[in-house]
Order: C-alpha cells, then sequence, then structure tokens
C-alpha cells in the first residue's frame, strides 16, 4: 500500500473527483511485489537454519513459550480498539475487603480532631519543647540576606516566564482573565525550598551528620491499618522526603510512667525531653472529639482497588535510613481550596504514615520498645506548617490500651508579608521591572520561620 | 506477503477472542446468578420496608464512636429519578425544563453533578416547547434527598448537620448531613446550624412529639398548628409540596387516619397520616426580596426576553379574584408509573 507521502502531487484538487483520481493512483501503485528470498554469500556455505519471516512458519512446530505472549487486544497500540478490562478483574481488585481511602485530595470536615481520632494522637499546639530551646542557637553568616535574595529570586528575579493556566472565577463565570506569562508557583515554591535545603545543607562542615542525609523526591508512599475494625489506606506522592542514617530520638519518653528502652544511653543526655511530665499531663487531659452520630471515615470513600503492604519509595530497605523529614509542597490553585484545618490534618496523617512503616520494618514482630518520631514540613507560597509527631503505640484496635500517639503543631508562619499580587494587569506591578522594584522595597521578612526550619533540619543530629 | 502477515495474526487474535469469548461467557454467567438473586432480595427489601427495625444496624458498643448509632441507608436511589424525571436521549434525566443532568448516577451521591442546557428543547423531538429558556450561566446540580425514611419503632434516626451550601438548582438552600459513613443532603430549613443534631422517625405515637426544627416525622406524629415542609402526597413518594425558598405548610387539623394541610399556595389537602414532613420553615426566607437591579440579571438565569402581547387574565392581572378551591382529597394508592413502550419504525427516528 503507497504512503502518504508517496502519494503527495498526485491528486489534482479541483480538476477530476478525488475517487476517480485515487482508482487511477490506486491501479498503479496499489500493487505490491513480493520481494525474492535470497541468501547472503556469507551465509551459504554454513550449515545454518534459515527462517524466512514473511512466510507461514511450519505448522507442526510448538509456539515459542520462551517469552511470555500478551495478547494484542491488550496492547497499549490497540487500546483505542478495545475496552479496557472492568475495575472487578483487575488484579488488585479486593472483593472480600474494601478499604477508606486517603490520599492527597482528602478532606476531613473536623479538621486536626478528626484525623487525632483516626490515628489515635493527641495534639499539641506549639513546637516541643526541646526544639523551640534550639531556635537561633545556630546561625549561617548572611543567612536572613539570603533567604531574602531566594524569596526575590523564586517572586521576580527568575528568567522562567510559562503561560500560566488560564483563570475562571466560580462566581463570575462571565468574567474572562488576560492571558499571563509569570513564573508558575509551583517552580517558585521548588526555587525557594531547594535554596533553603541546601542552605541548611551548608553547615555540613560543623555537622558531619549532615552527609549522610538523602533528599529524595517525588517518591510514592502508601500503607494499610487497621483503626477499630475498619482498614484505612493512606497514599500519596511526597514530593520531598529527608532521609538520615540514624532515627530521631523520641521527645516524650516517660509515657504514664512505664519506661521505655531508648536504644543507647548518649541519646538520654542529649535530648532534653519532657522532664516535669509537661505533655504527660496535658494529654491526660485531652478529649477525644465526640462526632456522634458520625464516624469519623464518613469523609474518606470506599475504595476496593489498592495495593497491599507498605511503600515508601525505596524498594529494598537500607541498613540505616529513616525517614527524617517530609515535605509537602502544596499544589492547590487557590489558596481557599483547603483549609488550614485540613491541610494540617491531611500532614497529621500521613506524618503517622510514614512513622508507621519505619516502626512496622524496625518492629516487625509489633512490639514497639522505642517510640518513633518523624517530622513534616508544608509549604504553600510563603506559608509554613511544622508538624513533629511522634508514634508511641501499634494498637489502634483495643479500646483498653490508654497509649496514644502525641503530635505537635506550629501552623502560619508565614516567611514574608506583603506578597505582591501577581497579576500582569495590576497597575501597580504589572512589568517585570515593577515587580522586582517591588520585591526590592516592600516585603517585610520574618526571620524566625527559617530558625523554626533550622532546627527541625537539625533536630537529631550530634 | 502481507496476507500471510494477516492470516497468522488473524489466527492469533481469533484465539485470543475466543479466549475472551470465554470470559466474557463466563462473567455473563456469573452476572446471571446474581440477577437471578437479585429479585429475592428485591422482594427482602420490600418486606423489609414494612418491617423496618430489619433494615436498621445498630452496630456493637465496642467502637467508642459506633455506640447508640443507628444506621439507615439512604432511600433515593437512580430509580427515583428514572420515575420522577424524563429520560433523556442521550442517557442522564431532564432536571426540569431548564436543566439537563447528562449523567444518570448508579446510587445515592453528594458529588455535584455538571448540568448542561436544554435551550427550551423538548427532550424527544428536539423542538422548541419553551420560547422563553435559554443560555444563562453554568450550574451544577445536587442530589437533595428528599425521600427521608426512619424507623418505624423504637429510637429515630439522628444526623449531624455538618455544612450549610447554596445549591443552584433549587431556591432554598442545601444541609449536608451525615450520620456513620452516610452523607445526604437536605433542604435546610430557616434556622438550621452547622452541627445540629436533627432526627428522623416513622413512628406515629398516641401523643404528639415535640419536634425541633429539621426533624422529620410522619403527618400524624405531629400536633395541629405545626409549621412543616417537604410535604409528601402519598406514603413513601419523596417531597412534592412546599419545597421553595421560605415556604412552609401549616397542619389545619386531623380526620381520622387523615391531615388536613394548608399549603403556601392557600389550597388545602387531605393526605394519609403516614405522610413525612421536614417540620420548620424552608431557609432563604428573602428570597423574594431579590432585586434583579439590571436587565442582564435574568439572561444570566437563562430567562430569555419577553413580549407584553400575550399576558395572563387571572385574579392578580387585572380581574376579580377567584372563590377560594375545594379542599383536594389524594385518595387511594400512589399511582404507578405507566409503563409507555414506543413503538416506532427505526427510519422515522431522528435521531438514528
Amino acid at each position: 500500500m503507497p504512503k502518504i507521502s508517496e502519494l503527495r502531487g498526485l491528486f489534482k484538487p479541483f480538476t477530476k473527483p478525488l475517487h476517480r483520481q485515487w482508482k487511477w493512483v490506486w491501479q498503479e501503485k496499489g500493487k505490491f511485489n513480493e520481494p525474492k528470498l535470497t541468501l547472503p554469500k556469507a551465509l551459504e556455505g554454513r550449515q545454518i537454519n534459515i527462517i524466512d519471516p514473511l512466510h507461514e512458519p511450519d505448522p507442526n512446530a510448538f509456539p515459542d513459550e520462551s517469552t511470555s505472549w500478551t495478547s494484542p487486544t491488550r496492547h497499549p497500540m490497540f487500546e483505542y480498539l478495545v475496552p479496557p478490562l472492568p475495575r472487578e478483574e483487575h488484579p488488585l481488585f479486593h472483593h472480600e475487603r474494601p478499604v477508606f481511602l486517603f490520599d492527597s485530595k482528602a478532606k476531613l470536615h473536623a479538621g486536626v480532631d478528626q484525623a487525632c481520632l483516626l490515628t489515635k494522637t493527641i495534639p499539641f499546639y506549639e513546637l516541643p519543647q526541646s526544639i523551640k530551646q534550639t531556635i537561633g542557637q545556630v546561625s549561617l553568616p548572611d543567612q536572613d540576606e539570603l533567604i531574602q535574595s531566594y524569596i526575590r529570586q523564586s517572586i521576580a528575579y527568575d528568567a522562567t516566564k510559562e503561560h500560566l493556566p488560564r483563570k475562571k472565577s466560580p462566581l463570575k463565570q462571565r468574567r474572562s482573565f488576560r492571558i499571563e506569562y509569570a513564573i508558575p508557583r509551583s517552580r517558585q515554591m521548588a526555587i525557594l525550598l531547594e535554596n533553603i535545603i541546601h542552605l541548611c545543607e551548608s553547615l555540613g562542615g560543623h555537622y558531619p551528620d549532615l552527609f549522610k542525609r538523602h533528599l529524595y523526591r517525588n517518591i510514592p508512599f502508601y500503607t494499610t491499618y487497621e483503626r477499630y475494625g475498619e482498614l484505612i489506606h493512606l497514599k500519596r506522592k511526597n514530593e520531598y522526603v529527608l532521609t538520615s542514617h540514624i532515627p530521631l530520638s523520641p521527645i516524650v519518653k516517660r509515657l504514664n510512667r512505664l519506661e521505655i528502652n531508648s536504644g543507647d544511653n548518649i541519646d538520654e543526655k542529649i535530648a532534653s525531653h519532657d522532664p516535669n511530665g509537661h505533655y504527660v499531663m496535658q494529654a491526660n487531659d485531652y478529649q477525644f472529639l465526640d462526632m456522634y452520630p458520625i464516624y469519623p471515615t464518613i469523609d474518606l470513600p470506599s475504595e476496593q482497588l489498592y495495593q497491599d503492604g507498605d511503600e515508601q519509595g525505596w524498594h529494598q530497605r537500607k541498613s540505616n535510613e529513616y525517614v527524617h523529614t517530609t515535605l509537602h509542597v502544596s499544589n492547590d490553585e487557590l489558596i481557599h481550596e483547603a483549609t488550614t484545618d485540613e491541610r494540617l490534618a491531611r500532614m497529621i496523617m500521613f506524618a503517622f504514615g510514614s512513622a508507621l512503616v519505619q516502626a512496622r520494618q524496625l518492629y516487625p514482630d509489633g512490639r514497639l520498645v522505642k517510640p518513633v518520631t518523624v517530622q513534616s514540613i508544608f509549604l504553600l507560597d510563603e506559608l509554613f506548617h511544622f508538624v513533629v509527631f511522634q508514634l508511641n503505640t501499634l494498637n489502634y484496635n483495643d479500646t483498653n490500651d490508654k497509649q496514644c500517639n502525641y503530635v505537635w503543631i506550629d501552623k502560619d508562619n508565614y516567611l514574608y508579608d506583603n506578597r505582591p499580587s501577581m497579576v500582569m494587569h495590576n497597575p501597580l506591578y504589572g512589568t517585570e521591572r515593577n515587580l522586582q522594584r517591588y520585591v526590592l522595597e516592600k516585603l517585610k521578612y520574618n526571620p524566625v520561620v527559617f530558625q523554626k526550619f533550622l532546627a527541625l533540619y537539625l533536630h537529631g543530629v550530634k | 506477503m502481507y496476507s500471510l502477515i494477516r492470516n497468522s495474526i488473524a489466527r492469533i487474535i481469533q484465539r485470543d477472542f475466543i479466549s475472551n469469548i470465554g470470559f466474557s461467557y463466563r462473567s455473563s454467567t456469573t452476572n446471571i446468578s446474581p440477577s437471578n438473586e437479585t429479585p429475592k432480595d428485591a422482594d427482602n427489601t420490600t418486606k423489609s420496608d414494612s418491617k423496618f427495625p430489619d433494615k436498621t444496624k445498630t452496630t456493637d458498643v465496642k467502637v467508642p464512636w459506633k455506640s447508640n448509632v443507628i444506621e439507615i441507608p439512604v432511600a433515593m436511589s437512580s430509580q427515583y429519578l428514572m420515575e420522577n424525571f424524563r429520560e433523556h436521549r442521550q442517557g442522564g434525566f431532564y432536571y426540569d425544563h431548564r436543566i439537563i443532568v447528562p449523567e444518570m448516577p448508579e446510587k445515592y451521591t453528594t458529588k455535584p453533578f455538571e448540568t448542561r442546557k436544554t435551550g427550551g428543547n423538548h427532550p424527544d423531538t428536539g423542538r422548541k416547547e419553551y420560547r422563553r429558556v435559554g443560555g444563562g450561566l453554568k450550574k451544577t446540580w445536587l442530589w437533595i434527598d428528599t425521600m427521608r425514611q426512619g424507623p418505624k419503632s423504637g429510637p429515630p434516626l439522628v444526623e449531624r448537620v455538618i455544612r450549610i451550601v447554596n445549591s443552584d438548582c433549587h431556591t432554598a438552600k442545601a444541609a449536608l448531613i451525615g450520620h456513620g459513613n452516610t452523607l445526604r443532603y437536605i433542604l435546610a430549613t430557616e434556622n438550621l446550624k452547622v452541627g445540629d443534631l436533627v432526627k428522623t422517625s416513622g413512628d406515629i405515637p398516641k401523643n404528639p412529639v415535640k419536634a425541633s426544627e429539621g426533624d422529620a416525622y410522619p403527618v400524624g406524629a405531629l400536633p395541629t398548628g405545626t409549621i412543616v415542609n417537604c410535604v409528601e402526597g402519598y406514603p413513601g413518594q419523596g417531597a412534592r409540596y412546599a419545597m421553595n425558598a421560605g415556604t412552609y405548610a401549616t397542619i389545619m387539623k386531623r380526620v381520622d387516619d387523615r391531615c388536613i394541610l394548608q399549603l403556601p399556595t392557600k389550597h388545602e389537602i387531605s393526605i394519609l397520616e403516614q405522610c413525612m414532613v421536614t417540620v420548620g420553615r424552608l431557609s432563604n426566607v428573602a428570597h423574594n426580596e431579590f432585586v434583579y437591579g439590571k436587565a442582564g440579571a435574568t439572561r444570566l438565569l437563562g430567562i430569555r426576553p419577553k413580549l407584553g402581547l400575550f399576558h395572563k387574565k387571572t385574579s392578580r392581572f387585572g380581574r376579580r379574584p377567584f372563590r377560594a378551591r375545594p379542599i383536594l382529597v389524594i385518595t387511594g394508592e400512589k399511582p404507578e408509573y405507566p409503563n409507555v413502550i414506543k413503538l416506532q419504525h427505526p427510519s422515522i427516528d431522528p435521531y438514528r
């Protein structure tokens, strides 16, 4: 059959009807002469079994089963011809037991309290005392100037100008927005965050432990756990995961006057934990949210297609690699897409999940010897939330077990104030030059946020 | 050569096709056996409708948040939509003369549905039916549960109000309520707040109950003079009267097993005492005070301009008022939906 490129120029439009032209062309080009099978001279003398690929193979021969055969109907090339398999026939479809799926878009309507119910956690709305003491202790030379320059770079001084997605306002459907070319917000956040992380890494000269850390990007994470007989499946793609070679030491070590053995005695000295039983007393006063008659799983969809087991992003567990911090970079277009409470609830759930996976790998027999601590940081434009999670128990089905997990939440940290509106037709900041001038003059930088970030980053470093 | 390749591929595909057919055959057989069972299930459900305690499920007390919770699934299904709305030829249904919901849901959901405009056209023939319909802003449709059914005896179903939202297709506001793992939308009454508990019961006790706003009861259970909304015509039909913003019906008196209600139109109806009603006045009371502000505002709502020629000649437009209508007594069983089979030659069908 002739190719289209071969037929180019053979059709003359507006002269004869196209089908008749095609008929004439087909009479010429619609033939194919089968090439003769000729053996190269080099192969003539040898005793080689020659297989003619163009002709019918030996009908009596057995089919070659060495490579697994995929049906052409299931080949991606012919996907559009054949309807996809029903969900029920998917190999990962669990017929017997559905789960409640908690993914990165799940919203819990009661926020943090509901997440605490689901994970058996007690929240404290501050950073833990041991981390609070280290804020501002370590500082880098010119750190505030450097961070401000990163902010300026991310907002105004980056060379990218991309076609931003068209805006639309749901309340004013007829409103049209101009096309905008600017630095996309995802890139702004990436510039800011990666520069900050690099700045923190530059402390490696003082703290050689930092050289043993790893930063993973966009790695999958999923796990399943059971809460009062209901399976809850956590699934997410982690934007950044920072790992270290030593696990974080627990923040509260004395739990209900039950001494939990810590691995080595050196940790005991360094980490100033909860000497007066401050957090334990607060935790005893905490009352879990009463959602009667609603179950806390109400916001989660039921799902039967899910993966069993745990996934942290690396295939085989390395001998000493523990999750230190997970960094959640939000991809919300609008700041009101979710509330602060819903975002914090998500962070708590996934911090709990990664702590749980780590605990399961450390203690496969299900007996938690030492609490597992994991940190988590949220970033949306200039907004930071910090969360420190301590996993104290693996028992989520027993009502008699009073042992609870702890979470410390520090929310609404704005790295800078007076963020310029990036709208192109804004008369004040419309041009690039104006934006740069604005960034130099009007931004109000808050130095405490980076100090908190640094304190969390250096947590667990000797 | 190509013929040979084609032959071999044809053979392979044939083999695959046979295996596929085998699959489909097996799946069809597996489908058949449940479909044989489904009528039984339907029978069971109809039986358990009469004996409601079978359907209610009080879960074990061990789980702290599951104690004292009664769970009842949502009574609404796609069957309700099939019976109450005209079907659209492309699979969805006509919500009203302005709005098409293009997809027919499998079961009750609280997710908002995307809609299309009818343009005032007939669902089957495509002819223009309503001259003044066309255009307007996009709307989303919320499936609001109008069949609130509670346990026939024992403690009522309790639900908590999670959110109160504006619905594009309803004048009253919608309240998202939940119990257990079940969410549903109802029409919000005037003073309903987030966090309130609303009850639903199918029980008619000897003495009238003391109901609070948002509770759903049979009419017979409520004292006379109560202000109600979302009134059913027949038991189990789904709410028909007093559904718009700020409206309510009043229970006038009780005669044997029937109740006489005054509708928002001041007409009176007599319905069976088992008909479910919701207590209170519907929300968005200031709806009738809305000022359009400009001529284009009606166009955004999908209303096209009119001529002044064919005006009504009823009491509002200059004639003397008519006398009050007699009480409409709704008797007998709920009429069955007529099973209309259209016989048509395929060549006549314009949409083939």
